[in-house]
């Protein structure tokens, strides 16, 4: 099959980003063709005059300053970083050896960032890692021999929307909540996926997940993918969003941890959501279900 | 025994009002999982008792109710996948 999921997303983006120009110019008409005026003006200046040396260190600028806006969600930080550099790039008269070293500096520098990035990422997962190993503390293999399982673990998640300093943030977790080594590749991949669709705190799902892990008798013909499968579809099917579902999970697992009924307290849940009652009734509610005499 | 007969005494033995097609057609609709646990369930109340029939079948009753209401499902569906259930697993 075919993968069209750059170009769509591509094409998506212009959609939006067309119809923002759209909403834009209905509510400040006025505004937007002063804006267009502004950037045709620009734009015929700067191909006319400037040299490809300045387009090319103008780019650079404005790359930059988009890098730091991602980064910062500051539009005055990035603004302003955008400024200084075309104020620069504006008024320097830039020669051919002037602009190889700004060049090459700038690559150097953007280079060692990116190293210093990587090998700080790498650092603070293998304390992580090393910490979960610990913790687990296995008596047939040594901490480092855990800590590779553990890490082979991690790297076994595909499309991994998580980085992977939150896999291992949860492999943490589940280490110190005693989960069973042979559920966590499990249990990472439901993190992943809940993840993936309803953008709630990994870490807030890595606790549900294990608390469902753990209080789950598993019989023969069902697996632990069918459990959270199950719970998948009810969480999509109630009337609450995902963060509700999260936090009457969080006020009620006590429940669940006493009875080990998963899928009849997971039913419950959702049939209360389904029965409009106020919140504060939830223990009740479930305790009165969910717990056979 | 055909399904019509295996309906009747599911009928008979919890006092459901269900007729036979809605039996099957409820015992065809019960999630896998959830089959599985509501049949442990019944199981650990139907030993917990253990008395003869004519002490226990009124017991059995209640119980089959019990836990059809909590898991949604008619006592007489309970009842066919529970026998189901325990030919597969006892």
């Amino acid at each position: 099959m075919k993968d069209n999921s750059i170009p769509d997303s591509l094409h998506n983006s212009i959609k939006a980003f067309l119809s923002l120009l759209k909403t834009m110019y209905r509510s400040m008409p006025l505004l937007m063709i002063v804006f267009t005026f502004l950037i045709v003006y620009l734009a015929t200046k700067l191909s006319s005059n400037a040299t490809t040396m300045v387009a090319i260190l103008s780019a650079v600028i404005v790359i930059s300053s988009i890098c730091i806006y991602v980064k910062s969600n500051n539009y005055g930080e990035a603004v302003l970083a955008l400024s200084a550099g075309l104020f620069t790039v504006y008024t320097v008269e830039w020669t051919p050896s002037l602009f190889i070293g700004f060049i090459v500096v700038w690559i150097l520098f953007t280079v060692t960032v990116f190293f210093i990035n990587s090998v700080r990422i790498a650092s603070k997962i293998e304390s992580i890692l090393l910490d979960a190993a610990i913790s687990l503390g296995n008596r047939e293999q040594t901490d480092k021999e855990t800590k590779k399982q553990l890490e082979a673990i991690s790297n076994s998640v595909k499309n991994s929307v998580l980085m992977p300093d939150e896999r291992a943030e949860i492999l943490r977790l589940f280490c110190f909540r005693k989960i069973d080594i042979d559920k966590m590749q499990t249990g990472l991949h439901w993190v992943n996926i809940y993840f993936g669709i309803t953008k709630i705190p990994y870490m807030d799902l890595a606790s549900f997940v294990s608390e469902v892990i753990k209080n789950t008798t598993l019989y023969a013909g069902i697996t632990i993918d069918n459990v959270f499968d199950y719970i998948y579809v009810g969480m999509r099917n109630t009337p609450a969003s995902p963060l509700e579902y999260i936090d009457i999970f969080k006020k009620t697992r006590h429940i669940l941890a006493s009875t080990k009924n998963t899928i009849l307290y997971f039913q419950t849940l959702n049939d209360f959501f389904s029965s409009g009652q106020l919140i504060n009734k939830v223990e009740e509610y479930v305790e009165s279900i969910v717990v056979i005499d | 025994m055909t399904p019509n007969q295996a309906a009747e005494i599911a009928r008979t033995m919890t006092g459901s009002v269900l007729s036979d097609e809605e039996i099957m057609i409820g015992v065809r609709k019960v999630n896998t999982i959830v089959k599985e646990e509501c049949c442990r369930q019944v199981d650990k109340l139907l030993q917990k008792h253990n008395l003869p029939f004519e002490k226990g079948y009124f017991l059995a009753k209640e119980d089959f109710n019990k836990i059809a209401q909590r898991y949604k499902m008619d006592a007489a569906v309970m009842f066919w996948i529970y026998m189901e259930w325990l030919g597969q697993n006892k």
